[in-house]
């Protein structure tokens, strides 16, 4: 199955720009050759939001069904990719601010715990990685679309820059604050093991 | 050396790499001799681990994700007109111009024979309106006269046709065209009209006179039966 997330020639840039043309004018074959492109980059992005496959799939689609109604106003000034990021980072924090949290942050007093096979590791590390999300979630709206771009779709600062159309200085100012404040929503979830023993 | 406030600003892009080198190595050195911020430091670092350990998405199949992608997809798009050239566009404005013209035309080559029941109707009242307000003096009358025995014809097809109301309608236009004719001929200094349209008159009196009779027959009988109006084969006048 081919499922290129990167078209970095020229030639593929025409060609991505000739599939968002005819995908906005209707051509559902287009669109279709659009979402394998991109499909599990937004999948990817869902899924570390949201934690589950199911879930992450719904919202995927979601996802390609606004890029889809929104494509006639896309202009080609910036990325495809970046603005899908977009996209995709305001739709899975709204779908996780609309979903109740499971685990109460209270009940998270455990230290991080190593990587391993362990079932009790295991659902402790599901346990922290859900925190984490719903910390995110919680977050005010421009610290959590900054940070979300970065946690759950892995871009770089300059990237989420030009993805919300900001300067390079309001990501770090940004990024700096949605960081201080999840460190004291997380409190000893973040503590490294030997501090939050000793403490 | 860094204040304890400008190390804490700087801590989170320090740990993502954000900063140039010599920034770098002025938060390095204050961290060195600073338990405190180096505590810090830890705790972004911890921070990050946890934000780019959350896991990707196992493999999941496209096909299946693109057919209930598809079946949701909003159909409106395929009905969107497509961008037109504007050579183009006058193009269409005259064929449409020109479908318009036919249509006029075939309605009113098809108006004349219409009936009252018949949507070409007002087509054909709005055609013989024309005929007669450009028609001259001289042949004002002779017109009227065609008018009023179309009328009758009218009347005559919508008796046949159990249509009462519409027969009414059609007598009471034929009596109105006949008092406009008659005022006409009265008024009239042409003597050739007027003795061409006296010599017809007594036919349209009489016709008059058994419309009238007509009406108030239907009127004093029972006005909505069609079993009376298909018994009346002909009406009388």
């Amino acid at each position: 199955m081919a499922q290129s997330e990167e078209v970095p020639s020229s030639e593929g840039d025409a060609e991505e720009r000739r599939l968002i043309d005819r995908s906005a004018a209707g051509d559902q074959e287009a669109f279709r050759q659009l979402v394998l492109r991109y499909h599990r980059l937004v999948i990817n992005v869902a899924f570390r939001a949201l934690g589950e496959v199911a879930l992450a799939e719904d919202v995927a689609q979601d996802v390609f069904i606004k890029v889809y109604k929104s494509l006639p106003t896309y202009r080609h000034d910036k990325p495809f990719k970046h603005w899908l990021h977009r996209v995709a980072a305001n739709t899975v924090t709204d779908s996780l601010r609309r979903r109740r949290p499971v685990v109460s942050l209270d009940g998270l007093e455990q230290p991080l715990v190593s990587a391993g096979s362990d079932p009790q590791d295991v659902a402790a590390r599901h346990d922290l990685q859900r925190a984490v999300r719903h910390a995110i979630a919680s977050l005010p709206p421009h610290y959590r679309d900054t940070i979300a771009l970065q946690a759950f779709g892995e871009l770089s600062y300059d990237e989420i820059a030009k993805a919300l159309d900001i300067p390079l200085g309001t990501v770090m100012s940004r990024l700096n604050g949605a960081k201080r404040l999840l460190r004291e929503r997380l409190g000893d979830l973040v503590r490294p093991a030997e501090e939050a023993n000793t403490a | 050396m860094l204040s304890h406030a400008t190390t804490r600003d700087w801590l989170i892009p320090y740990a993502d790499g954000m900063l140039a080198v010599d920034e770098r190595r002025r938060i390095d050195g204050h961290i060195a001799g600073c338990a405190s911020c180096a505590a810090e430091l830890r705790e972004v670092r911890e921070l990050n681990l946890l934000l780019v350990t959350l896991p990707p998405a196992p493999p999941i199949a496209f096909a299946p994700f693109w057919l209930n992608l598809q079946a949701v997809l909003p159909q409106r798009r395929a009905l969107r007109m497509p961008r037109i050239q504007p050579y183009r566009r006058l193009g269409i404005a005259f064929a449409m111009a020109a479908t318009a013209v036919l249509v006029a035309a075939g309605s009113a080559f098809a108006a004349p024979a219409a009936l009252p029941d018949n949507p070409l109707y007002p087509v054909k009242q709005l055609e013989e309106g024309v005929r007669l307000s450009l028609a001259p003096a001289n042949e004002r009358l002779t017109i009227q006269l065609q008018l009023a025995n179309e009328r009758l014809r009218e009347a005559q097809a919508m008796a046949s046709n159990h249509k009462p109301r519409l027969a009414e309608d059609s007598l009471r236009a034929f009596r109105v065209v006949v008092n406009d004719a008659a005022a006409g001929l009265k008024n009239s200094a042409d003597p050739k009209v007027a003795t061409r349209w006296s010599a017809k008159t007594p036919a349209a009196a009489t016709m008059i006179s058994r419309s009238n009779s007509w009406s108030k027959t239907r009127t004093t009988s029972s006005i909505g039966s069609n079993k009376r109006m298909r018994s009346r084969r002909r009406p009388p006048w």
